[in-house]
């Protein structure tokens, strides 16, 4: 069974539910220290981004889940 | 001697951050002899200082701040030049911004430092909370918390293109391959800025801490209370899209929300303020 492949499933399926799950969150890994912290939301607060952002983040989080399952089909079916 | 507790912090988090650089220095060389060393160097210095200024220059015009009328706001522009005064800092560039929300943030370093408050913000509170908000402020440009923050994004952005590369040129350049060097990146990328946002949560205590020694810790925490009671209604921030999705009790309140969070929660500031 090629390593690869199966880290390629196993990490692609877990990422995207990370990004399905939590999108606020990994906004805030990808803004911080880009962006400062307190500009988006309420002060005190992480801002989550717009409504749009988190789809885009959830839609990469659907396509990652997709590209882990599709390694995972692959390596089953080898 | 100062914050002696962030200091302890940042030797155990900055030693990290060293740890993670230098692995990925060493991978490179490795990779691509060590005649590349001068080459990661000068890069990397350059890949923070770009980092830095697009920030700075995104985040101002983002919201689309502007300088804050010094007739129209003598008292916000006295406070600040009293408070920089005392800080030992020169006074910042002062701006405010129409955000939805009220907020206020800091960009910049040291002698370079600008504060945006929102025109929500200033509606919203007293002129002693707006004095304790400012405070704030002006301690994370006096700690360096904005320049820290954007070394600790480029050193685990450079870890993460390091580690993203080395599984591509490791493998077969197969799809696989492909996608597993992008997920590989953004996990490392995520478990260095574990510790990156950790010693931010800290740093927002010393700032809070910082404020409470200038004016004392109850404008502060009043500020902070009035805000964190105010995400519970639907207020003017109705209007705003992009504020939906902003409440500080939101969805992600779990473990990872805590985890990934650049600032500690609001009722424990306000605890440790009352102090």
């Amino acid at each position: 069974m090629d390593t690869r492949t199966v880290l390629a499933a196993v990490l692609g399926v877990g990422l995207g539910l990370l990004l399905l799950l939590a999108p606020g969150s990994v906004l805030t890994v990808q803004t911080a220290g880009r962006l400062p912290p307190d500009r988006s939301g309420e002060y005190g607060t992480d801002g989550d981004g717009s409504a749009t952002i988190r789809r885009l983040v959830r839609a990469v989080g659907v396509a990652l889940v997709a590209g882990g399952l599709y390694f995972g089909w692959q390596l089953l079916s080898a | 001697m100062r914050h002696v507790g962030l200091k302890a912090r940042m030797a155990v988090v900055g030693s990290l951050l060293f740890a993670f650089y230098a692995v990925a220095a060493v991978v490179l060389l490795a990779m691509f002899g060590e005649g590349v060393l001068p080459l990661v160097l000068v890069g990397s210095v350059l890949f923070v200082g770009v980092q830095y200024k697009i920030g700075k220059w995104a985040a101002l015009r983002s919201v689309g701040a502007e300088d804050l009328p010094e007739d129209k706001y003598a008292q916000i522009h006295q406070q600040v030049e009293y408070l920089s005064t005392d800080m030992g800092i020169d006074k910042p560039r002062l701006m405010i911004a129409r955000m939805g929300v009220p907020n206020a943030f800091a960009v910049g370093r040291k002698a370079a430092g600008t504060v945006v408050v929102s025109e929500e913000l200033l509606r919203r509170l007293e002129p002693d909370e707006v004095e304790g908000v400012l405070a704030h402020e002006l301690a994370h440009i006096r700690n360096r918390d904005v320049v820290m923050m954007v070394l600790g994004q480029g050193i685990a952005s450079i870890v993460a293109i390091v580690a993203q590369w080395a599984v591509l040129l490791t493998g077969d350049n197969d799809l696989a391959d492909f996608f597993l060097a992008i997920v590989v990146g953004q996990i490392v990328q995520l478990i260095v800025m574990v510790f990156v946002l950790a010693i931010s949560r800290y740093r927002e205590y010393v700032a809070d801490s910082d404020a409470a020694a200038e004016v004392g810790g109850e404008p502060l925490a009043s500020a902070l209370k009035k805000i964190s009671r105010g995400s519970d209604r639907t207020g003017d921030s109705a209007i705003d899209e992009q504020v939906s999705a902003l409440c500080i009790f939101g969805e992600e309140r779990g473990l990872l929300a805590k985890l990934f969070a650049s600032h500690p929660p609001v009722e424990k500031r306000i605890e440790r303020l009352r102090q």
